[in-house]
C-alpha cells in the first residue's frame, strides 16, 4: 500500500486547511441513510449489536437533523461499538470517523493541534509536519467520536464548544473551517472521576439512553456473543450458561446495594473463559467453572455497599448460588 | 379526513405547551433553550421518516422520547434525579390538551396518513433509479401539500437539474457547442471546486476543446475564442491590454526596478553533468585557424600539447591549439515545465511571481529564437498539461508569446504529473538530444513518483535540470532531479533571475 514519502503525501497543509469550504454534514448524512435505506442500517448493524435498534435510529434521527448526539449508558453495554458501527455503515468520509479516547488529562492543543515552531523554523509553515492537526479539525465533514465525554476536563471542553458553535477552529491565528457531527459517550454521573459537562456543551446534545436490557434479550446477548468469540476454538457454549448467567446478572442488578452492576462484557468474558478453561482440561465445563471466572470476572466491575473485597467475592457467589437455584427451579416447571 | 394538518404543526403544538409547563413548573430552573426545541421539532420529524408508517400511540412515543432526549440536557430542576420525571409529565398533559381540543381521532387520522405516504421513501432508493426516486418525492409532497416533505422533494428537484445540466456539459464537447458551454464550465472550474483540487489551468482548460498536442496555430485561435471568458471570470491580470498600447514609462520603470532587484538575488548552480557523458555534439577534432570561437578550444587536449611543447622547450603553434568541430545542425527538443501553482500568485517586489516567470520565459523565448531548437511548454498545477506541444522556436516564437500572456495561477502543485507529461511530448521526438527544464517554487506531492519519472525520462536520454525558486521549495528533491537527469540545479533566491537562470541552462548544454 502506502510507502512512507506517500503517507507525507497524505498529511494536510496548513494552507489547504485554511481554504476549507463548509460542509452540511446532516445532509450528507440523510443522503446517506435515503441511499442506504434504513432497513439495511438496522440489520448491518445486527450484525454487531442486539436489541438496540431503537436506540439506533435515534442517533440516525438527530444526525440527519445535525444534531450532536450522547449516548449515555453504563460500562460494558456497547455505547462505542454503537456509535462506531454507526460511523461505519454511514461511511460518509474516509476514514468513516475520528475517534478520540477522552481522559482527563487531555489539553486543548491535543483536541486542535498545534504548530510546531521547530519544524516551521526548518522547513516552513506549510510543511506537513508543522502543523499536525488534532481530531476536531480532522474531523471535518465527518463523525467525531468522543468516548467517555465526561471525562473531558473544562478547558478542553472551551474549545470542542467553540468549534461545535463557531464551526472554526484558531490555531495561533490561522483560522480552519470544520464541520462535523459528534458522538459523545458516557457514563451515568455517578461513576467516579467525571466532570460536569459544561452547559452551553450540554445543550448542544441530545442524550440517547441505553437501558439494561433485560432478561430474555441478555440472554441472547450473551449466547450470541459468546459463541462469536468462542467460534475460533470450535466450541459452543451450552444454553445453561447464558441462562444461568443472564439470570445472575438481572438479580445483582436488582439488588439495592449495588451501584454498578455487572457489565455485559465482563459477563460475555465470564462464560467464553469459563468454555476455553475447561477446553483447556479437556473436559466438559460445569457451573463450577463459571463461578470462578464471573467472580474473577467482575469482581472489579462492580460497586456497591461492600466493606472489602472478600466481602463482594462473597456476595457475588451467594448470588451466583440463588441464580442457579432459580433456574433449577425454572426448567424443572 | 378532509382537513389537512400537518404532523409538523402537531410536534410544534406539543413541544410549545411542554414549555409552557416547564415554565410554569416550580421544580424546574430553566425550562431549556431555544435551540433545544428547534432540535427536538426537527429531530421527531426525523425519526417518524426514518421509522416509515407509524400509528397514533407510536407518534406519541416517539415525541415524547426523543423530545426528552433533546431536552434532557438543556433542561435544570432542583432536584436532578426527578428531572425525567418532570419532562414525562409535561408531555403527558401536552397531549392530553391537545386531544381534548382537537378530538383525537383527527389528528390520529392524519398522523397515520402522513406517515404511510413517506413510509416508502427512506425504505432504501439503491435499487432505484434517482429519478424514480424524486418521482415519488414529488407525489409525496403533492399529498401532503405543505411542510417538511415538500421542502425535501423541491430539494431533491434542484439538485436533478443541476445535475443534468452539469452531464449535458460533459457530453456537449463538440465543434463550437464547446465553446458555448464554456461559461458553465469555467463556473465550474471557479466556483465548484475548492481551490485547490479542481483549479485548472490554462493548458487543461485549452486542451479541453482541441487535442494537447495539436498544431500551436490552432491553440492560439482557441485561446483567441476564449479571451473574453477569461477576462470575464478574473483570469487575466487586467494590465495586458493597458500596458501593450501605453504606459510605457510604467513598464519602463518597473524593468529598472527589476534590474536593481535581480543584482542583489543569489544564484546558486550545481552541476551534476559529467562532461565526458554529457551529451556533446563534437563531431571532431582540428587544429586551431583564425576567426574560431574561442570557447570551441578544447582545453585539455590544448594543455596537453602545450606542456609537452614547454617540457620540450619547443615553440608552440597554431597547430598546438586544438579545436573541437560540431556538427552543422544540432536540435534540441527542450520541455520547459513551468509551476503555475497557487503560490506563484504571490507578490515579489510589487510583481505577482507568475508575471515574472512569464516575462523570464518570454526572454527565453526571444533567446530560443536564433537557435533551432525546439520548445514545448507544460504548465503544471495540482494537474499537469502541455500549453504547446514540440515545435521549432524560430518559426513560432510568436505564438509562443502570445499564449504566454494568457497563462495564470492556482491551485497546488504536482510535478511527478508534469515530469510525466513531458515524457509523453519526448517520446513523441526523435531528436537524440533533449532537455527537460522545471520551473518550481514549493513542495510538491508525490515526491517519490517524481523520482521515478526522471529515472524514466533518463533512459529514454533525457538531460533534466531544475530551477528552484525561493525558500518554500523542496531543495532536497530537485537536486536529486538534477542528479538523476545528469543537468544543472539553479537555485535562485528570487524570481527575478529566473531569465538569468533558464539562459544559464541554455548556455550549459551548447
Amino acid at each position: 500500500m502506502a510507502t512512507g514519502k506517500d503517507l507525507m503525501a497524505l498529511l494536510p497543509h496548513l494552507s489547504d486547511l485554511i481554504k476549507r469550504e463548509p460542509v452540511n454534514v446532516s445532509k450528507i448524512v440523510a443522503d446517506a441513510i435515503r441511499t442506504k435505506g434504513v432497513k439495511k442500517i438496522l440489520s448491518e448493524l445486527e450484525k454487531e449489536l442486539k436489541g438496540l435498534n431503537d436506540i439506533a435510529m435515534d442517533v440516525l434521527s438527530s444526525l440527519a437533523v445535525g444534531r450532536h448526539v450522547l449516548i449515555m449508558g453504563p460500562v460494558g453495554i456497547g455505547k462505542t461499538t454503537l456509535a462506531e458501527t454507526l460511523a461505519e455503515i454511514l461511511h460518509i468520509s474516509e476514514p468513516p470517523y475520528i475517534e478520540v479516547a477522552c481522559h482527563s488529562h487531555m489539553t486543548a492543543t491535543e483536541l486542535t493541534g498545534d504548530i510546531d515552531i521547530a519544524v516551521a523554523l526548518q522547513a516552513g509553515l506549510d510543511h506537513p509536519l508543522a502543523y499536525i492537526p488534532g481530531p476536531l479539525v480532522m474531523a471535518h465533514g465527518g463523525i467525531l467520536i468522543l468516548d467517555e465525554i465526561n471525562r473531558l476536563n473544562p478547558y478542553s471542553q472551551a474549545a470542542l464548544l467553540q468549534v461545535l458553535q463557531e464551526h472554526y477552529v484558531f490555531i495561533r491565528g490561522f483560522r480552519i473551517r470544520s464541520d462535523f457531527l459528534m458522538i459523545a459517550t458516557s457514563n451515568p454521573a455517578e461513576y467516579s472521576g467525571v466532570y460536569e459537562l459544561s452547559e452551553a456543551l450540554a445543550d448542544r446534545m441530545k442524550v440517547v439512553e441505553i437501558p439494561y436490557p433485560d432478561k430474555d434479550l441478555l440472554k441472547t446477548i450473551l449466547s450470541w456473543k459468546s459463541n462469536m468469540y468462542l467460534e475460533h476454538l470450535g466450541l459452543k457454549a451450552p444454553d445453561t450458561l447464558a441462562e444461568v448467567t443472564a439470570t445472575f446478572m438481572t438479580l445483582v442488578a436488582q439488588d439495592s446495594n449495588i451501584e454498578v452492576g455487572p457489565s455485559i462484557r465482563s459477563a460475555i468474558f465470564a462464560i467464553t473463559t469459563a468454555m476455553s478453561r475447561a477446553w483447556l482440561e479437556g473436559r466438559e465445563v460445569s457451573l463450577n467453572d463459571l463461578k470462578r471466572e464471573i467472580i474473577s470476572n467482575m469482581v472489579n466491575v462492580i460497586r456497591g455497599n461492600f466493606a472489602n473485597e472478600a466481602e463482594k467475592k462473597d456476595y457475588l457467589a451467594r448470588k451466583f448460588d440463588e441464580a442457579v437455584m432459580m433456574y433449577r427451579r425454572y426448567s424443572r416447571r | 379526513m378532509g382537513i389537512v394538518i400537518d404532523p409538523a404543526q402537531v410536534v410544534i403544538k406539543v413541544l410549545s405547551k411542554v414549555y409552557e409547563y416547564l415554565k410554569e413548573d416550580p421544580r424546574v430552573i430553566r425550562p431549556g433553550s431555544v435551540r433545544s426545541f428547534e432540535f427536538a421539532v426537527n429531530d421527531v420529524m426525523m425519526r417518524i421518516m426514518l421509522e416509515g408508517g407509524v400509528d397514533y400511540e407510536r407518534f406519541k412515543d416517539i415525541v415524547t422520547r426523543v423530545g426528552i432526549e433533546n431536552l434532557y440536557l438543556s433542561v435544570e430542576t432542583t432536584n436532578p434525579d426527578e428531572k425525567r420525571k418532570i419532562l414525562e409529565e409535561a408531555f403527558r398533559r401536552a397531549f392530553e390538551e391537545l386531544e381534548s381540543n382537537e378530538g383525537e381521532t383527527e389528528t390520529a387520522a392524519q398522523v397515520t396518513g402522513f406517515n404511510v405516504d413517506t413510509g416508502n421513501r427512506f425504505e432504501g432508493s439503491s435499487g432505484r433509479g434517482r429519478e424514480n426516486d424524486s418521482e415519488r418525492a414529488s407525489r409525496v409532497s403533492g399529498n401532503i401539500g405543505s411542510g417538511f416533505g415538500s421542502d425535501y422533494s423541491a430539494e431533491e428537484g434542484r439538485e436533478l437539474i443541476v445535475g443534468r445540466s452539469l452531464s449535458a456539459n460533459i457530453n456537449e464537447r463538440s465543434g463550437d457547442a464547446r465553446l458555448d458551454s464554456l461559461i458553465s464550465t469555467i463556473y465550474e472550474i471557479l466556483y465548484s471546486g475548492v481551490g485547490t483540487v479542481n483549479f485548472l489551468n490554462l493548458a487543461q482548460l485549452i486542451n479541453m476543446f482541441v487535442d494537447p498536442y495539436a498544431n500551436i496555430v490552432e491553440k492560439v485561435q482557441v485561446l483567441r475564442k476564449m479571451e473574453p471568458y477569461l477576462r470575464n471570470y478574473g483570469l487575466l491580470p487586467s494590465d495586458i491590454r493597458r500596458s501593450r498600447e501605453g504606459e510605457r514609462v510604467f513598464e519602463a520603470l518597473r524593468n529598472i526596478v527589476r534590474s536593481a532587484m535581480s543584482g542583489m538575488g543569489q544564484v546558486k548552480v550545481v552541476r551534476f553533468t559529467d562532461i565526458d557523458k554529457y551529451p556533446t555534439y563534437v563531431v571532431s577534432v582540428r587544429e586551431y585557424k583564425v576567426g574560431d570561437n574561442y570557447f570551441d578550444v578544447d582545453l585539455q587536449r590544448t594543455a596537453m600539447n602545450l606542456s609537452r611543447k614547454i617540457m620540450m622547450h619547443k615553440l608552440f603553434t597554431n597547430r598546438d591549439i586544438v579545436v573541437k568541430e560540431y556538427a552543422n545542425v544540432k536540435v534540441i527538443d527542450i520541455v520547459l515545465c513551468l509551476d503555475v501553482s497557487g503560490s506563484m500568485r504571490e507578490l515579489s517586489n510589487g510583481m505577482p511571481k507568475i508575471e515574472i516567470a512569464k516575462d523570464a520565459v518570454a526572454q527565453y523565448i526571444h533567446f530560443l529564437s536564433r537557435t533551432s531548437d525546439k520548445l514545448a511548454m507544460v504548465l503544471f498545477n495540482f494537474r499537469a498539461d502541455i500549453l504547446w506541444s514540440l515545435h521549432p522556436v524560430r518559426r513560432y516564437w510568436r505564438q509562443m508569446i502570445y499564449m504566454l500572456k494568457y497563462v495564470y495561477a492556482g491551485g497546488g502543485t504536482n510535478l511527478a504529473n508534469a515530469l510525466e507529461r513531458s515524457r509523453e511530448i519526448l517520446t513523441r521526438s526523435r531528436s537524440n538530444s533533449k532537455h527537460v527544464i522545471c520551473v518550481t517554487d514549493g513542495r510538491t506531492v508525490n515526491s517519490s513518483m517524481c523520482i521515478k519519472e526522471a529515472v524514466r525520462l533518463r533512459r529514454g536520454g533525457t538531460t533534466i535540470s531544475t530551477i528552484a525558486i525561493g525558500e518554500n521549495s523542496d531543495d532536497e528533491l530537485l537536486m536529486r532531479l538534477s542528479k538523476i537527469g545528469g543537468g544543472l540545479f539553479i537555485k535562485i533566491s528570487s524570481i527575478h533571475d529566473l531569465g538569468k537562470a533558464l539562459i544559464m541552462d541554455k548556455l550549459h548544454s551548447m
